[in-house]
């Protein structure tokens, strides 16, 4: 294992590797193709289903749709799984969601201290600092500052509340919905949010 | 186990570093890893909390060497090895980067419906339990001083500190139990408890703020 050519005064959750890593990737997957265990083609659909389907514009559309729709969001924060079923994305890692929502009294923020658990149905894969250390280190301990490196400044007397996923729940943040967007539709509505709106590292966009 | 992957509440990370253009898989080796990984597991049929376990269980200087889906590939390796499907000699070939001689189709492929069944299953850890719950929503509670050397749920952030039950989701899978080999799922029920940053971190920080954390009956105890 040669890492001599890597500084190493910080952990490696973003390491650009050394090219045997992909080597050894290649042999592998030839090796358990050639078994029989995988095809080239079923690794090739799921790495497009990841980069392509599943992603946070199905989170998206269904904050836009809470915004939009008061029955649909009284079900989202009662029923999420249910709810989030409605559209379809009920799969691997959203089999127990919660939804949190933000109001002006409360920030919600989501971490996992112990791994890296998100919710892929809905968010899709997590961004690298989301399964950094630094960042599941500190959010708990200090999240507002945190938050303030994400540039996301939460007033004093706003209780930011950090939901650690432990256990199998996953959680979505539901964003406050920005001013000047009545009569927005959906589709419109669901241009505003952003992934860290519904990890709770960040703001919507303003229309 | 108190392993380095339980790191809420360390110093010493640096600030976080944000890449606002990120792909989803930095090289396609990344996809590839990721990919097997979830083939493999209809396959390997381990448990997620063993699997966890596993990963947990890298020597600390190898966790901090290795990225993210590097430690994936050597999960991937150990579990193929452990399961014979691949033997050590396959495994120790392939890992210098190069694919060893095979012999005879050991399997049948899965096929690209199949692996979209694989990710469009759902794999819920909630069992029925007829036990009554030892605490009601609202209940002052302890998460208790423990140090199991297995896996386990609890961070240790956490341990030895008073919250309020805000949640009940019923009987859930103990990833302590089903972590072993074999497995036992010895299902407990599984709260929500909060914590005030206060009581956690100490007087210094916004007395308004908390952390919410899932936690089974087995880790908490009555005040």
């Amino acid at each position: 294992m040669s890492h001599d050519d890597h500084d190493h005064d910080h952990d490696h959750d973003h390491t650009d590797p050394p090219a045997e890593t992909a080597l050894r990737v290649k042999a592998l997957e030839t090796l358990l193709t050639r078994r029989g265990y995988v095809s080239t083609e079923a690794l090739d659909a799921v790495v497009d289903m990841f980069e392509t389907k599943v992603g946070p514009r199905n989170g998206a559309r269904v904050v836009a749709k809470a915004w939009a729709d008061p029955a649909y969001k009284k079900r989202l924060l009662e029923r999420p799984t249910e709810a989030i079923a409605e559209f379809g994305f009920i799969n691997r890692q959203g089999e127990h969601m919660r939804v949190v929502e933000n109001t002006p009294r409360v920030h919600n923020v989501v971490v996992c201290t112990l791994c890296s658990c998100y919710p892929w149905p809905v968010l899709g894969l997590p961004p690298v600092w989301y399964k950094s250390s630094a960042y599941r280190a500190r959010v708990v301990i200090e999240p507002r500052a945190v938050l303030s490196e994400f540039g996301l400044k939460v007033p004093e007397d706003v209780e930011v509340r950090v939901w650690d996923s432990t256990a199998e729940l996953r959680y979505m943040v539901l964003p406050e919905r920005p001013a000047g967007t009545d009569g927005m539709g959906e589709e419109q509505l669901a241009d505003l949010v952003t992934r860290d709106s519904m990890i709770g590292t960040g703001g919507t966009r303003t229309p | 186990m108190n392993g380095l992957h339980d790191v809420g509440g360390m110093h010493g990370f640096g600030p976080i570093e944000i890449d606002p253009n990120e792909p989803v898989f930095h090289a396609p080796w990344e996809g590839r890893v990721f990919a097997m990984a979830l083939a493999m597991g209809g396959h390997f049929k381990i448990p997620l909390d063993r699997s966890r376990f596993l990963m947990e269980s890298v020597a600390p200087i190898d966790r901090v060497a290795l990225g993210y889906y590097e430690r994936w590939m050597n999960r991937l390796f150990q579990v193929s090895e452990m399961r014979d499907i691949l033997s050590k000699d396959e495994v120790r070939v392939c890992k210098a980067g190069t694919t060893p001689e095979t012999g005879s189709v050991r399997a049948k492929a899965l096929t690209r419906a199949d692996l979209e069944g694989l990710f469009n299953t759902i794999r819920s850890s909630s069992r029925p339990i007829t036990a009554r719950a030892a605490f009601r929503i609202g209940d002052k509670v302890r998460a208790k001083v423990m140090n199991p050397t297995g896996h386990t749920r609890i961070p240790r952030y956490v341990r030895g500190r008073m919250g309020e039950v805000i949640g009940d989701h019923g009987g859930h899978v103990f990833p302590d139990t089903n972590a072993l080999d074999p497995p036992r799922e010895d299902p407990c029920r599984l709260y929500t408890v909060k914590f005030a940053a206060t009581e956690l971190w100490g007087a210094e920080v916004n007395r308004r703020d908390s952390v919410c954390v899932e936690l089974w009956e087995r880790y908490l105890e009555p005040l």
